[in-house]
């Protein structure tokens, strides 16, 4: 079982983890289609 | 080619369509956010039935929930904030600090598993709970976003189906209240999927 060592480790959120934090809501099949790129809502804003 | 996207306007807290140039309803919001945490939840109860079977060890089965119940709370506090790139160090931050209490339950939650204390169907259960964490996550960020606004009364809305729970319709029944008198939906019990609606 982790340690309490290693359950701080993992509950630091990295730049990988924020990477694959989109990445999951990009392919994930229950986010209904046409809300995937949703939460890129300030880039688009940007580039509109 | 870039597919169309979407702004968010942090006045009135809301996401627009750029194609069609609409506001997304509120109720589309939430609606959404029940998609994504029901099926989080479906993916983690799975993750839980697998561990039980032995398809996965228990630290296996700790390693993939940790990763899952991660992405499901930055995915929906970034649904909260309007965005990804308005996630605050802070937002990212009480994540981490919410996740560290997550897997400690976590980790009891796999020595249980390991300890042969648990069949398919409360595994499974169990996991799935994970989701409703992820649910409130959303709520506690919309909240804040509303105080910070000066919104200081709402009233719980149920799905008004014959699924809600006792408990759940006791706080619907007392209208609008002090917010601050309101949990966080996905926290009164598990499976909760009701909402907020803010009182300006």
């Amino acid at each position: 079982m982790p340690t309490d060592a290693d359950i701080e480790e993992d509950a630091q959120i990295t730049d990988l983890d924020k990477e694959r934090s989109r990445l999951w809501w990009i392919t994930a099949d229950f986010v209904p289609d046409g809300y995937n790129r949703l939460l890129y809502a300030e880039v688009e804003r940007a580039a509109a | 080619m870039r597919l169309p996207g979407y702004s968010y306007d942090p006045r009135t807290h809301a996401y627009r369509n750029l194609a069609t140039g609409r506001f997304l309803s509120r109720e589309a919001i939430t609606d959404l956010l029940r998609d994504v945490a029901d099926g989080a939840g479906n993916r983690l109860a799975a993750l839980g039935r697998s561990a039980v079977r032995g398809e996965i060890t228990p630290r296996k089965f700790y390693e993939l929930m940790q990763r899952e119940v991660k992405y499901a709370y930055n995915a929906a506090a970034a649904l909260a904030a309007g965005g990804w790139d308005r996630l605050t160090q802070g937002n990212w931050g009480r994540n981490g600090f919410l996740l560290k209490t997550q897997y400690g339950y976590l980790r009891d939650f796999a020595a249980d598993i390991a300890a042969g204390k648990l069949t398919e169907a409360q595994a499974a259960a169990r996991a799935s709970t994970y989701g409703d964490s992820a649910y409130s996550r959303y709520w506690e960020l919309d909240r804040q976003k509303q105080e910070t606004a000066g919104v200081t009364m709402a009233r719980w809305q149920t799905a008004g189906d014959d699924k809600v729970c006792v408990e759940c319709q006791a706080l619907e029944r007392q209208g609008v209240v002090l917010l601050s008198r309101l949990p966080n939906p996905g926290t009164v019990h598990p499976g909760c999927r009701c909402d907020l609606v803010y009182e300006k």
